[in-house]
Parts: C-alpha cells; structure tokens; sequence
C-alpha cells in the first residue's frame, strides 16, 4: 500500500495518533493570557479521541509552515474534554503558537517521555518547587496530589519563584488551592515600589528549608522540582542540605527537541536522551550533569 | 567469530559481474565503490569493471589521496568519504507533506512512502558493516517505533562485504573489534575476499554467502559463472591477509577505557587545545558512518497551505544545533568537540551499550586543520592514567 494514498483514518496501515511522528490536528478552543508574553492554549482533537497522559509528559505542538516545540501539558490528567499547553512567546514557533486565536488548527503529537512519579509521594510530605515557568510541568502533578485520588500525601508544598510579582504564573488558581488548605509559598527575586507583593522576596530555594523544617520532624520528602537549570542546580542542592535523599528529588529537563523519539540527537544531555530517557530525573541519576558547563 | 570460507567459491572478475547482474535482475538497485573526482565515492554499478581497477588511498591527519595499487585489484584502497550513510539515511529526505487551506481549516498529512526499489549495496568495507549495525541500534531500535526513512531503506537493502586487505594509516578498527575481516557484525547477505596473486593479473574472489538471502541469489548465478572450489591453499591466503592486514593496522585506542576517562574529562578546559584548532565545520560528522543526527525542517510552499517536512543531517558542530529559548546551550567550540567526541567514544556506550566509533579513520583524514580523533582520544585516556 503507497503510504501517501493511505486512508486518512490511518498512516501506513497505524491508527492516526499511534505514531508518534506524525503530527495530529488539533483545534484551539480556549486561550488564557498568564503573563505579559506567556499564554496558555485549550486544544481538542479533530476527529479522534483525547489521548491520556501522566503529570509531566509533553508534546510536539505546533503550527503548519512555522514548526514545533515540545511542551508538557498543563491541565490535569482527570480532564478528559482538552488538553492544556502554557507557553512563553520566545522563537519562531512560540510566537506562532502565542498568536493562535480560538478556532484556529494547531498540530500535537505525544504524549511523550518519562513522567513524575507521584506514587513516591503517598502517605509522605511531597514539595513542589517550581521557577517561572518551571511551574507549567507541576500543574498536573499539583491537581493530582491535591485531589488525593490517586496518591495522598501526608502534607503537600507548593513553592513557586519568579523574577517579579507580574511573572507569576496561574496565581488564580494557586489562590483557590491556598484556599483550600494547599500550603502555597510564592517568592519572587525583586520588586518594585508599586509592586503588592504580601509574600517571599528572595530566591525560591531560600523557602526550602523552612518548608521542609516546619512540617516535618523527620524528612520524609518527596521534591518534584522544574525550572531554568541553574534554578533547579541550587533547589536540588538545597534539599539535599535539608537531609532530602537524591533519590527523593525529580526534575524534568529540558534540551533542544526535533523528533522527540529518539532518532535526531538533539535532546543529549551527557548519557541521557531527554525525549527517551526524560524529561524526569532523579537527582540520583542526573549527578552532575547540569552543573557541567554547556553541556 | 570467523566467516567459514570453505563454504563458498572462486571466481574472477566476471564472476563479480555475474553476482552484480543478479542483483540488478533480482530488482535491486545496485551501488558499489568507484574513483572519481579523486576519491572512492558510491556510484551505481553494473560491472565489476566499474569498481576502482588499480587504485589505492593513501590517508593521513587531514589528507585522502588517490594512488596506484600497482595490481589489478578492485578493493585494494580502504574507506573514501562518503561512506553508505546516505543511502540508507538521506542528507535530506521529505517524511511528509502537511497541508492546510487556513489557519482554521484542518491540517491533512501525507506520508510519503518509500524509495521505489531495495538497495543493494556492493563492496562495503568491514568497518561499514559495523557502522550500518550501530545505525540499526540507533535507529530500528528506537524508543518508540524504528525511524521509517532508514528503516524503509535498511529492511530489504543487501549487503555484500569485502574484507580488507590494504589498510590507510589512518584505520583503528582493531581497537573497536569492527574489522579488518568481518567479525561479529554478521548482518550482511555475501562476504568477499579478494586475493591478488601476481600484480598483472586478474585477481580472484572467495565468495561466501552469509544469510539465506545470500545462499539464494548466490544459487541462481554461480552456474553462469563457473565458480571454481576453494582449495586449501585459497583457504590458507584468506587467513594469512587476515592477520596481515590487521598487523598492518598500527593505530590503536583503549577503547574499554575511553568511556571512563571521557567522563573525568568534563570540564571544558580540557579541550582548549583541540578547540584552538578545530573550525567547527562538521566535515567529520559528515563522513562519520555512524552520525545519524537530523533536523526536521518545514517548507512551505508561498501561500503557506502546504507544507514539506524534510529530515536533514545536522552536525553537533552547528551552534543553533543545541539551542534552548534563547540561547545555545554548547556556544563554544569545546564544548562541541566535547560532545563529539564523548558521545562517540563515551556516553554513546550509557544510550545504546556500544561504541559509536568503529574506527574507519574518516573524521582525521577528511579533517580540514588535521586533526587526529585517536591522537586526542588517546590523550584524554593517557592523562587520566597520570592523575
């Protein structure tokens, strides 16, 4: 059978959505401005199912004649009417996606990579820790481990940096989780005069050690952590000086992405193929790795 | 393990010719080795007189010269630059066609089929062999599903081997196991060694066919060439270029210890030296048979409604290839050579359990400024014993 003349049900004899090199369309149905240049895209599938996805997993999304980008999904596994993607407008591609207007077609394939593993969590003291956009690949962990449905951590911290007040990102949602008992520490690096900033200033990591300390006697921390690199090179550093184990902390990575399947090379970092092998580590596996200059 | 060369036959030229013929008839489209332009390059093939008659390389840091063999032999020259990878793994490949009438409209993808005829792919070095299987690791045993652009031309490509008989200076591949006689990559259909007996005749060939596609076409062409038995003294000729050839190989790695010492090596000024010289040209993961990396490139036609998405090599020398946002996260050239070579001789070992290096020597002599991958190979390996 000629593959370009395949059935458009079905690529070369595979079910549309189980391959995943081809890009799958995709309709914008909601879009949420977060920040100055960061949006968050609501997309449904033309004519196919939803796929299900783990907290931190990504996709290839992207727009016909610009390109794609990996980015994890956003909104919470239980949500079985869309899929959530928070982007920044950067490059190329950012920017097309940035500029989608509801309606418009977009193309998504994944889910891809490694996700977090929430199970480690249950019954222990889970601690977020997220850094300016870091907080996107947290957002289905957090629904998770809030809602108690499939794991139940004994307390559950949410620490979330940004440069400044106007970089935080879902503050309205992370006000209803306040709300509702979610401990939720925000800091940011600087402020202004004018600025209304009733939290942290400082650095995230400098909220670790009080977290840790005040809700637990002994350490029994489970730490998913996402952020830029050096952000997430001091938080692993400052768990550990909290008595956290490398094995209890997971990060998610991020590397240039072209195929995200393991066949272009792209996404090394050292031993690791961040598409196959990531986007989660744990500290224990990830050594030095990030610390290593350009790597 | 060794390939049973009793198992096969004798022939002459023609007898290469006939093998060729059967592989064209059979509907393959057959590509061999053939000098032009100075050097060995893949060309179509039809007859053994196609094959580079005569012709040897000499190669060193940075130089690949066509010389006399002073003989009638066709493979008396080791590796030339182009190596098969862009057969099986195009520079530059459409994967599909995505289309869309508007930005709201639905996008419809096409993905395009494979090439129209199986390769065949005649006269492959040891080393290449080797390298087509590290290819196969990389790419067939993929993660999620094989690569389809190498995959739809690795499945039904025939491979046919030469052994080596005259190394370059510049071959490590007894370090990497990978030749100068097949070893144990046996992933190929035919195997041949050429023993040239006086240097004004015709050589002849010892063939041995490998797989059961191999014995197969070698049924339906030996009655038309007469292919004579291999006696004991063809057997003994075989064995002997074995071990000289690989005797004449004086270049040499610790590999078992290169991955180790590359970890220890990772900070970056350890590659000053080698970053002064290198210009980050790429040459070497061009010739490299085992480089697979690519980038997927979409483009469009003017109005913006159809769109072709190519996969196109792409060298880790590049500087966007490591770009994040809005920076790259390899800017110096070091720190390229760094993930050249580490990932080749190092951490290819942590993501496929093998070398990704087998030795063929491609990346000095086709270097532009000359330099030598074993040389720099080997003096991370030695400063780390000194420590």
């Amino acid at each position: 059978m000629s593959l370009a003349t395949a059935p458009a049900s079905t690529v070369g004899g595979v079910a549309l959505g189980a391959v995943p090199d081809v890009p799958m369309p995709y309709r914008v149905v909601g879009r949420r401005d977060e920040t100055v240049d960061v949006v968050t895209l609501r997309v449904e599938p033309l004519g196919m199912p939803l796929f299900d996805f783990r907290p931190a997993q990504f996709s290839m999304i992207g727009v016909v004649g610009v390109g794609e980008v990996p980015i994890s999904i956003s909104s919470g596994c239980d949500d079985h009417e869309a899929h959530e993607y928070t982007l920044r407008r950067a490059g190329a591609v950012t920017n097309a996606l940035w500029s989608r207007r509801i309606g418009d077609v977009v193309t998504v394939r994944g889910p891809i990579g490694r996700s977090w593993d929430l199970e480690r969590a249950d019954g222990r003291h889970a601690v977020i820790v997220a850094g300016g956009i870091g907080i996107a690949p947290l957002r289905a962990a957090i629904i998770e481990l809030a809602s108690g449905s499939t794991v139940a951590p004994r307390r559950l911290s949410v620490l979330v940096g940004a440069t400044t007040p106007a970089e935080h990102l879902y503050t309205g949602w992370l006000g209803e989780l306040a709300d509702s008992g979610v401990e939720i520490l925000r800091a940011v690096d600087l402020v202004d005069d004018g600025d209304d900033w009733p939290h942290s200033v400082g650095f995230v990591t400098e909220l670790i050690a009080p977290a840790v300390a005040e809700w637990t006697g002994t350490v029994d921390v489970a730490a998913y952590v996402c952020g830029p690199d050096p952000m997430m090179v001091a938080t692993i550093g400052a768990l550990q000086r909290a008595r956290v184990a490398a094995d209890d902390i997971e990060v998610t990575l991020e590397r240039n992405m072209q195929c995200a399947n393991g066949w272009c090379g792209h996404c090394q970092l050292g031993p690791l193929l961040v598409c196959r092998d990531g986007p989660v580590a744990t500290a224990a596996e990830l050594g030095d790795l990030l610390e290593r200059s350009e790597l | 393990m060794v390939s049973n060369v009793a198992s096969g036959f004798v022939v002459g030229p023609p007898g290469l010719t006939g093998i060729i013929d059967e592989l064209s008839r059979s509907g393959y489209d057959v590509w061999g080795p053939a000098a032009r332009d100075g050097a060995i390059v893949s060309r179509r093939i039809e007859t053994a007189d196609d094959l580079p008659i005569g012709v040897g390389v000499e190669q060193a840091p940075g130089s690949s010269r066509l010389v006399s063999a002073g003989d009638r032999s066709r493979f008396g020259w080791a590796v030339g630059p182009q190596t098969w990878k862009p057969l099986l793994h195009p520079a530059s490949v459409v994967t599909m066609e995505l289309s869309q009438a508007g930005r709201d409209q639905p996008v419809v993808v096409s993905v395009r089929g494979r090439p129209p005829r199986p390769l065949a792919l005649f006269g492959l070095r040891p080393c290449d062999l080797a390298a087509i299987d590290t290819l196969d690791h990389a790419l067939v045993d993929a993660p999620t599903t094989p690569e389809p652009t190498y995959r739809a031309r690795r499945d039904d490509a025939f491979l046919v081997v030469v052994n080596c008989a005259v190394p370059a200076a510049t071959c490590a591949c007894t370090s990497f196991g990978t030749g100068p006689h097949v070893t144990d990559h046996r992933i190929h259909d035919i195997e041949i060694t050429e023993l040239v007996e006086d240097s004004s005749g015709d050589p002849h060939y010892v063939i041995m066919p490998i797989s059961e596609r191999g014995v197969e076409l070698l049924g339906r062409v030996d009655s038309r060439v007469a292919g004579t038995e291999v006696s004991d003294g063809d057997v003994a000729a075989v064995l002997t270029q074995r071990l000289t050839a690989a005797a004449a190989i004086e270049r040499g790695l610790p590999a078992d210890r290169l991955p180790a010492a590359l970890h220890e090596h990772a900070s970056l000024e350890r590659w000053d030296d080698v970053a002064e010289r290198c210009v980050a040209c790429g040459n070497c993961t061009a010739v490299c048979p085992t480089c697979f990396c690519t980038i997927i490139d979409d483009v469009g036609d003017l109005a913006g409604t159809t769109v072709e998405r190519y996969r196109v090599w792409e060298s880790c020398f590049a500087l966007e290839f490591s770009r994040l946002g809005d920076r790259n996260v390899r800017s110096s050239v070091g720190a390229r050579y760094r993930q050249w070579m580490t990932h080749k001789l190092g951490t290819w070992h942590d993501q496929f359990g093998e070398s990704g290096c087998v030795g063929c020597g491609r990346c000095t002599a086709w270097c532009p400024v000359g330099i030598d991958f074993v040389e720099v190979a080997q003096a991370m390996a030695d400063a780390l014993e000194e420590r």
